[in-house]
């Protein structure tokens, strides 16, 4: 039983109160450290359990391959899991009623294909032998209610071809002019429903999804399928494919990008990378905070046992000893609090992903992705090495420092006399101006140089972390608003398959609703212009004009939808803008109202921005988009507007259009000429026919309106309604708002805690150490208030200190993180000064209230008994 | 036979003219098993020299050889191992360690070695320091003499070569005061420990073989009463 480590034992009983604080310290930062990693694991896999529901569960697919290459890649070394699929084709869909859509376009799936691909059943079951099928729920709603669940129907497959025979590729949209040239019949029965695939919203195929099953003994020598696999080692997957492709001889392969940048393997990858930049950021800033706790905990310790250090270095014990006690130290706190401090992580994390689960639940993401609480298995072990090493950090200089110590000036701490005469000169100004309370508290403070750095230190540290979070906190809020923006409308209706007499009927009966404000009806027409360099914008000319066509002359393309409102909609537009609407009805010269404001979405970083430089009086020369552009036979319609206005409000119901557009607004009256225009060589451009009504509606009161605005569409259509209403899409944004704000706040709390602590432990001990001096000054006639004043003194002097080094240095920190933020966002910069005033008074009641604290049990003194003291 | 020699040994604070010598230029040699009394007015550098000479402060010129080893050419660890194992310091203040018992106190030294404790040689000490049933009690439950005697016990537990006592009795009443002066010159007698004691009490003194008078740092006397 070796004799340093039981009086360690024992002074760390002894001194209860600052034990236990070190280990409140440790237990913080454990706790801390580890949520972090293990937040954002979490996001990371609600991140990939996204990408896995709309893209797949599957590292890369292999297309085309044959029997024996299925074999090889299946059984390949590399391969976890493998799944066999295929594209059959189109078959009839006679009853749709999707007059673009009248096909259905098979798939095949193999058992395990259908578990790993983005399909999910709503209904039924899956398919489990050949000639069974799946079919997406749309079908029953567009004319498909004879495919129900149990029926067998057969399915008339063929191929699409143009007028010339020529076959079509499938992603070409309907066409009336296409022919379907059948080629087989089969019969399926259908086992159960999906839900509309998110692939279908990004393609062009006109069919709805059926996916069949695909039985791998039915696959003959000549077939070809695709083989998709989910790799061992998902890091090794870029070097792995290509190996297997050449191995088996497929030329054709691509990689599942959508889930692989999310796992963080993909390279450029912006989101996963900034989610991990920032983690490492409040990492390093909590793993500063918690040194400085710790490392002044045994500072403390080490001074407090100096006489005692002194005593075994006298009786004998070599400097190494001594070292090895202050660590020894180190091992009990750390044994209590990491475990401690762990379980508070986890369990606190756990807790608070529940809460944020309950608030995110069915909002961004379908209802059975959740945050998880992810625990890597190297959380544990990484936290626990992680401020294990803190720890040894904290304690290496005090105990080298301990088993430095002479037994001699431990014996008397006499280094406390050994003072230099320069040392502690003060000016006589301080006592003109302070008083002989002030020009003492000045003097102790200088004599101690080393003590008064390191609280300065702790308090600029505690400031830092302080400055640094609650900037964290306010890009993260401005961040997030620029994602979840603020949705101007209250209702929006999209309705297909409407004739223009039905759209204007629908248009005055909505609009005549009780509890509708405004109503805006939404029409365009595309088209573009060709403008020199001068007319763009500085964002663009910086950043993407050279990625837009270009002709030999110079001229770049730009696209203008030009976009109308409906009547009383353009006059409110026009009214808010300070127009009058009249001059923008003429008919002879087209005048339209430029909108000169876009956003970057989806590119990184988001920022908004100024697309073009044209002013009032300039006029475009605007064309109709041709279908074929480089067609040397066909001349696109032109018109020239001139530009009204320039504006960067936008209308209710127009929003920012993609990268290389503007909106132009423009009156009913001048709409229908250009459109007449347009319709006259409507087969060779793209030409929306506005069967498509787009309604926004403000209303001072939207419940039951959405339903009312439904019946009345229903009456002019049988195609899709879609109705939104947008106060349920406002609550599930402010509730996305709250559980972030939860995350950041509980942070910032946290992080206060740590730098509470560190100032309360470090003065409070200040002024304990200081007890017999104290004691002595009281003996010599200082008196209450005299005394009071001394500490109120010191405590200004450490405040001023530390915020003179602290600030600084927080806002330095404060700018990396907005460059941090602006790998995704782009914002301007700004400091949280409400914080930052918060921060400075803060700094100044922790400190003189701790110092009251600490002062007032030492009043109470007796003078002798502390004169006597044995100070352990 | 030499035990200690001390040659030249300074001690110097301050500097410039705030200069204080405590200790100028002392040279002097102790024979093994002597009862030296090192004796002076307050201020003429007795505690300084022997704190030297223990190995528990550094001089600021000089040197200190026992048993022919320079100490202070020794690295840190080793003169460590020098004050655990040669010397024994005794102190006017005691200098227990609060929060270890009488027993722990007194074998410190012992278990800094690492090296266990003879019963038999613990249970006489205990004996002789008339400190019998205190074994684990902690020096606030002692009286001062009993903690002296406990401070005592460690400075001879490891049976070092020189045993060093400064002002041993200076916190004492009378009665005290003999037996500590009684069993220090016990163990120099029976255990032939070479005992440096410093003092300002004459009697006390008297009652040593050799008397070294300091003023000012300096030797001014050095007389041997009992050849």
């Amino acid at each position: 039983m070796n004799i340093l480590n039981t009086l360690t034992r024992r002074s760390l009983k002894l001194n209860l109160r600052r034990t236990i604080a070190t280990i409140i310290g440790i237990i913080l930062s454990a706790a801390m450290i580890c949520a972090t990693i293990a937040i954002a694991a979490s996001f990371q896999d609600l991140f990939v359990q996204s990408a896995k529901s709309t893209d797949g569960n599957f590292h890369a697919t292999f297309y085309d391959v044959n029997p024996e290459q299925v074999k090889y890649i299946s059984d390949n070394a590399y391969t976890e899991v493998s799944m066999l699929s295929r594209n059959l084709g189109f078959a009839r869909f006679d009853h749709s009623t999707r007059e673009y859509r009248p096909y259905f376009y098979f798939k095949e799936y193999d058992a395990t294909a259908l578990r790993h691909m983005p399909i999910k059943l709503t209904a039924g079951r899956y398919p489990e032998k050949a000639g069974e099928l799946l079919i997406s729920e749309e079908v029953l709603e567009s004319g498909g209610e004879a495919y129900r669940i149990g029926e067998t129907i057969a399915f008339d497959f063929g191929e699409r071809t143009d007028t010339e025979e020529e076959p079509l590729p499938a992603d070409q949209p309907f066409d009336e002019t296409e022919q379907f040239v059948s080629t087989s019949t089969r019969a399926y029965t259908i086992t159960g429903y999906i839900e509309k695939p998110h692939f279908e919203h990004f393609s062009s195929i006109p069919g709805f999804t059926a996916v069949a099953y695909l039985d791998p003994a039915a696959i003959g020598a000549d077939d070809a399928v695709n083989v998709s696999i989910l790799g061992k080692n998902p890091r090794q997957v870029y070097d792995r494919v290509p190996e297997m492709a050449a191995a088996a001889g497929v030329t054709d392969y691509a990689y599942n990008n959508e889930i692989l940048k999310y796992m963080g393997i993909s390279r450029n990858e912006r989101a996963v990378n900034m989610l991990y930049s920032v983690a490492a950021i409040i990492i390093l800033l909590i793993a500063v905070g918690s040194v400085t706790v710790i490392y002044n905990a045994f500072a403390i310790s080490v001074n407090e046992r100096k006489k005692q250090f002194g005593l075994l270095a006298s009786t004998g014990a070599a400097p190494g000893q001594i070292r090895r006690t202050v660590f020894f130290e180190g091992v009990i706190l750390g044994l209590i609090g990491i475990p401690l401090g762990i379980l508070a992580g986890i369990g606190g994390i756990g807790v608070t992903l529940s809460v944020v689960n309950r608030l995110l639940i069915g909002s961004m993401y379908s209802e059975d992705i959740a945050l998880r609480l992810v625990l890597s298995p190297l959380v544990v072990p990484a936290t626990a090495a992680f401020v294990a090493l803190i720890i040894f950090i904290s304690a290496y200089i005090p105990a080298k420092r301990a088993a430095a110590t002479s037994p001699i000036e431990a014996i008397r701490l006499s280094s406390d006399i050994k003072i230099d005469r320069k040392t502690v000169k003060t000016s006589p100004l301080t006592r003109r101006l302070f008083g002989i309370a002030g020009e003492l508290a000045l003097k102790n403070l200088k004599r101690n140089r080393r003590r008064f750095r390191t609280t300065v230190l702790s308090l600029c540290i505690s400031i830092v972390l302080f400055i640094s979070f609650s900037t964290f906190v306010n890009y993260a809020f401005l961040g997030t608003g620029l994602y979840y923006r603020d949705i101007p409308f209250d209702i929006m209706a999209d309705v297909y398959d409407l004739t223009p007499e039905a759209q204007r009927n629908i248009y005055e009966q909505v609009r005549a609703l009780e509890g509708v404000e405004r109503c805006a009806a939404i029409r365009s027409i595309h088209t573009e212009s060709w403008l020199e360099r001068e007319q763009f914008g500085p964002y663009l000319q910086e950043n993407y004009l050279e990625n837009f066509t270009r002709t030999r002359e110079g001229r770049y393309q730009f696209y203008f939808p030009l976009v109308t409102l409906g009547e009383d909609e353009f006059n409110t537009y026009t009214a808010e803008n300070g127009l009058t609407a009249e001059s923008f009805r003429g008919t002879e010269n087209f005048r339209g109202i430029l909108v000169n404001k876009g956003d970057s979405w989806p590119e990184a970083p988001i920022a908004e921005y100024e697309p073009l430089k044209l002013k009032e009086g300039d006029e475009l020369i605007l064309t109709g988009v041709l279908v074929e552009p480089n067609n040397p036979d066909i001349f696109p319609p032109a018109v020239t507007m001139e530009i009204g206005a320039v504006t960067d409000n936008f209308p209710l119901g127009v929003s920012s259009p993609a990268m290389g557009a503007a909106n132009l607004v423009v009156s009913e009256e001048i709409f229908e000429v250009i459109d007449q225009i347009m319709l006259e060589q409507s087969e060779h451009l793209m030409y929306d026919d506005h069967e498509h009504l787009q309604l926004y509606l403000i209303a001072d009161s939207s419940s039951g309106l959405a339903d009312k605005v439904h019946t009345i569409c229903e009456n002019y259509t049988d195609s899709r309604i879609y109705i939104q209403d947008v106060e349920a899409m406002q609550q599930e944004t402010k509730r996305i708002k709250t559980a972030f704000s939860i995350f950041l706040y509980g942070f910032i709390t946290l992080i206060t805690l740590i730098g509470v602590t560190n100032i309360f432990n470090t003065i409070s001990t200040n002024v304990a150490l200081r007890r017999r001096e104290f004691a002595m000054l009281k003996s010599m006639g200082m008196t209450p208030e005299g005394f009071n004043k001394m500490i109120n003194y010191e405590s200004i002097f450490y405040g001023l200190k530390a915020l003179l080094y602290g600030m600084p240095v927080g806002i330095l920190a404060s700018i990396w993180m907005y460059k941090s933020f602006g790998l995704v966002f782009e914002f301007a910069f700004f400091l949280p000064w409400k914080e930052i005033l918060i921060c400075v008074v803060g700094v100044f009641i922790i400190v003189f209230a701790t110092m009251l604290h600490a002062g007032s049990r030492l009043k109470r003194d007796n003078i002798i008994d502390a004169l006597k003291e044995e100070n352990l | 036979m030499e035990i200690l020699r001390v040659e030249n040994l300074s001690k110097v604070y301050g500097s410039g003219a705030a200069q204080v010598k405590a200790v100028d230029g002392v040279s002097f040699s102790v024979n093994r098993g002597e009862f030296v009394a090192v004796v002076g007015a307050s201020g003429s550098g007795k505690s300084t020299l022997l704190h030297m000479i223990g190995g528990v402060d550094r001089p600021t010129s000089g040197k200190v050889f026992v048993e022919d080893t320079d100490i202070y050419s020794l690295n840190e660890t080793n003169l460590a191992i020098f004050r655990r194992r040669q010397v024994g310091l005794i102190y006017q203040f005691y200098n227990l360690l609060p929060i270890l018992n009488v027993e722990e106190n007194i074998t410190l030294p012992l278990l800094l070695d690492g090296r266990k404790i003879d019963p038999q040689f613990l249970e006489e000490l205990l004996e002789t320091l008339n400190l019998k049933g205190r074994a684990s009690h902690l020096p606030n439950e002692l009286s001062g003499g009993e903690q002296q005697r406990v401070s005592i016990g460690r400075a001879l537990i490891n049976r070092p070569a020189l045993v060093l006592a400064d002002e041993p009795t200076g916190n004492l009443d009378s009665k005290n005061s003999k037996e500590i002066i009684d069993l220090l010159k016990l163990s120099n007698r029976r255990y032939h420990q070479t005992l440096i004691l410093v003092t300002h009490a004459h009697e006390i003194a008297l009652q040593a073989d050799r008397i070294i008078t300091l003023a000012d740092g300096r030797i001014v006397k050095d007389g041997v009463i009992r050849p």
